[in-house]
């Protein structure tokens, strides 16, 4: 398994997604997933041992809203994406970041973490 | 999830970027048109064209300057015999008022449409005043990427610009938000629609 994917490519249509009652769709999203490396090496110097955890999954994404109008996707607000081959993610929102528009559509660059414990309740 | 209209737009937005760097004959009514260039757009704008400044709803005479001057009739005769302008513009004008209004004011907001696709968005910034031309920074931008004179700027079709202002935000930034025109409104559409369900 590669240390990092990109799965930008997941969304082979849009996707819409639910955030706190709202509905956005979206689009470019990019996580990694970085992994800590321990090594070992004998007294030769060569490698012997390793191990390797894995660590947070982080990146970004673009939400388009349903208009200038829309409320922004809030801090910490979290929603879950469907994988093409069946499953979810869901990721919860560090950072909202600059708004871009046109005359018909408004567009938000969020930052994401994945979410790694489920609530009580969900 | 299928959204109404959005598998459509992507195959017009594909289309018209293919196109983009074509030198294919456009028609408006059956009149040659060549594709806009921000100087074009700068002239409209100018002219308080209502079919680049919106508000009031176009007339006839509004119909015919706007197609004189995307003509290709228009860039021969100011090439070739300029002295002619003119009485072809009145020759124009004629034929203009045999074109069915509303079909034609139809084919020209399509035209527009496609040929400003893919325009880059702006930043909201809470209710700031406007503080540069658009034109302006459109310039100011590709002359500092590429070294283009504000003449060779000026004179290329907006859809073309759009393509190399795209690159060049696919190059250098690093979270580069596009609008793609069609499908994006397919969206926002189908977004208003949920939205007002749930509301």
């Amino acid at each position: 398994m590669a240390d990092t994917y990109n799965d930008g490519g997941m969304v082979i249509n849009p996707q819409p997604v639910t955030i706190n009652e709202v509905i956005y769709i979206i689009e470019s999203i990019d996580v990694t997933t970085p992994t800590t490396v321990v090594e070992s090496l004998d007294e030769d110097g060569l490698p012997n041992k390793q191990y390797l955890a894995k660590g947070f999954t982080t990146g970004s994404a673009t939400l388009q809203l349903a208009s200038s109008e829309t409320a922004l996707p809030p801090l910490l607000g979290s929603f879950t994406v469907t994988l093409v081959g069946g499953g979810s993610l869901t990721f919860i929102i560090s950072e909202v970041g600059q708004t871009w528009a046109t005359n018909t559509e408004t567009k938000v660059n969020i930052g994401i973490r994945l979410r790694i414990n489920t609530p009580p309740g969900d | 999830m299928n959204i109404p209209g959005y598998r459509e737009s992507i195959e017009r937005e594909c289309r018209i970027r293919r196109e983009a760097m074509q030198r294919l004959p456009i028609y408006i009514a059956g009149i040659e048109v060549r594709r806009p260039t921000l100087a074009d757009l700068d002239t409209l704008e100018a002219v308080r064209s209502p079919f680049v400044t919106g508000g009031s709803p176009p007339t006839p005479e509004d119909v015919a300057s706007f197609l004189w001057l995307m003509s290709r009739a228009f860039a021969r005769v100011r090439k070739v015999a300029p002295f002619l302008t003119r009485l072809c513009a009145k020759r124009f004008m004629r034929r203009c008022r045999r074109l069915p209004f509303l079909e034609t004011v139809g084919e020209i907001d399509a035209y527009l449409d496609e040929q400003l696709m893919d325009a880059p968005g702006s930043r909201m910034k809470g209710g700031g005043d406007p503080v540069v031309n658009g034109t302006a920074s459109i310039i100011a931008y590709l002359a500092r990427r590429f070294g283009w004179s504000r003449e060779a700027i000026l004179s290329l079709p907006v859809v073309e610009v759009n393509q190399y202002i795209r690159c060049n935000q696919m190059a250098e930034e690093e979270k580069p938000v596009f609008f793609n025109k069609f499908s994006g409104r397919a969206k926002s559409k189908w977004l208003k629609e949920q939205n007002s369900k749930n509301s």
